[in-house]
């Protein structure tokens, strides 16, 4: 009898034990261990089924457990009321990249001074200091020749 | 008619000051008139009779120049004494920011009258001399002023 003949037909020999079968003769030594080792992988994964169906059973029902507790407790936090709104800015405005801009430390630039306001400013000082340099004239001591004067030129 | 009180007729009698007067001829200057530019010459001295005059020299400002206020003289005052003083020329610049009028002495006639008159020319003189003495004194000041604070600005 051949080997496909054995699978195929079981009942051909029921009650015989297939490693005895591997025994036979009609196979050559080497098939005869590999089937020997197959068959014996065979019955011990059979009988060990059940113990891990079980066990991979309780451990997807406790992963379940644990979500399934995650999601309430996550939904019932008080966190949501004291925690500040962290949603970023729809109308964010990145302006002009200054990557390459230049020297970020200049200073701003002031819009210059109308001719005009400047010339004021130049006569104010000069009333002022004029107006100082006669009250020296008039009283020439050292006290009155470095008087300060409000002029915003100075300033 | 009485002496105007002026700086130049210090120390004159009425009958003087009336001589030197009599020399001089009153102009009219409008608003923003100039009576006399930098660099021209001096033919004239003035004597402020009303208004103001302001006395300027021109200032760089972001590469126009422009007349800055260095002085300025009112009633009584007087003007321009390069016009008696040499080298006869005109170191500033004189405009009226509102109508003024002043008088002109022209150098020609105050010299022949001080011929005629040295009382009167050493009074007139002398008064020229306290106008310059003093504004030397005030421009002095302010010059010193300046120079502490530029010292202070470098070196402190």
């Amino acid at each position: 009898m051949t080997i496909r003949q054995s699978r195929s037909n079981p009942q051909a020999n029921p009650g015989k034990d297939p490693r005895k079968d591997a025994g036979s003769g009609a196979l050559p030594p080497g098939l005869r261990v590999a089937r020997i080792v197959h068959f014996s992988r065979a019955h011990d994964s059979n009988q060990e089924d059940p113990a891990m169906m079980m066990f991979l059973s309780l451990l997807c029902i406790s992963l379940l457990a644990v979500a399934v507790l995650s999601v309430i407790v996550y939904g019932t936090s008080p966190r949501d009321a004291a925690r500040p709104d962290l949603r970023p800015e729809t109308s964010l405005s990145l302006g002009q990249s200054q990557f390459f801009a230049g020297d970020l430390t200049a200073p701003p630039v002031r819009p210059p001074l109308p001719i005009a306001a400047v010339l004021a400013q130049l006569e104010r000082h000069v009333r002022l200091e004029q107006a100082s340099a006669e009250s020296f004239v008039e009283l020439p001591v050292p006290e009155t020749l470095h008087a300060p004067a409000s002029s915003r030129f100075l300033n | 008619m009485p002496k105007p009180q002026t700086d130049l007729l210090n120390g004159l009698t009425d009958d003087e000051a009336a001589s030197i007067l009599a020399l001089g001829t009153p102009v009219t200057l409008p608003a923003g008139a100039v009576l006399f530019r930098l660099g021209e010459a001096a033919e004239s001295m003035y004597l402020v009779r009303s208004g103001r005059i302001h006395l300027t020299l021109p200032i760089a400002i972001r590469g126009s120049n422009e007349d800055v206020l260095i002085g300025e003289r009112l009633g009584g005052e007087t003007v321009g004494w390069s016009g008696l003083i040499p080298p006869h020329r005109f170191t500033l610049k004189a405009t009226a920011p509102v109508a003024a009028e002043v008088i002109a002495f022209p150098r020609a006639a105050l010299l022949e009258h001080f011929a005629a008159h040295p009382a009167v020319a050493y009074a007139v003189t002398r008064n020229v001399a306290s106008v310059i003495g003093l504004r030397l004194q005030v421009f002095q000041t302010m010059w010193t002023r300046e120079m502490q604070r530029s010292v202070e600005a470098r070196f402190s």
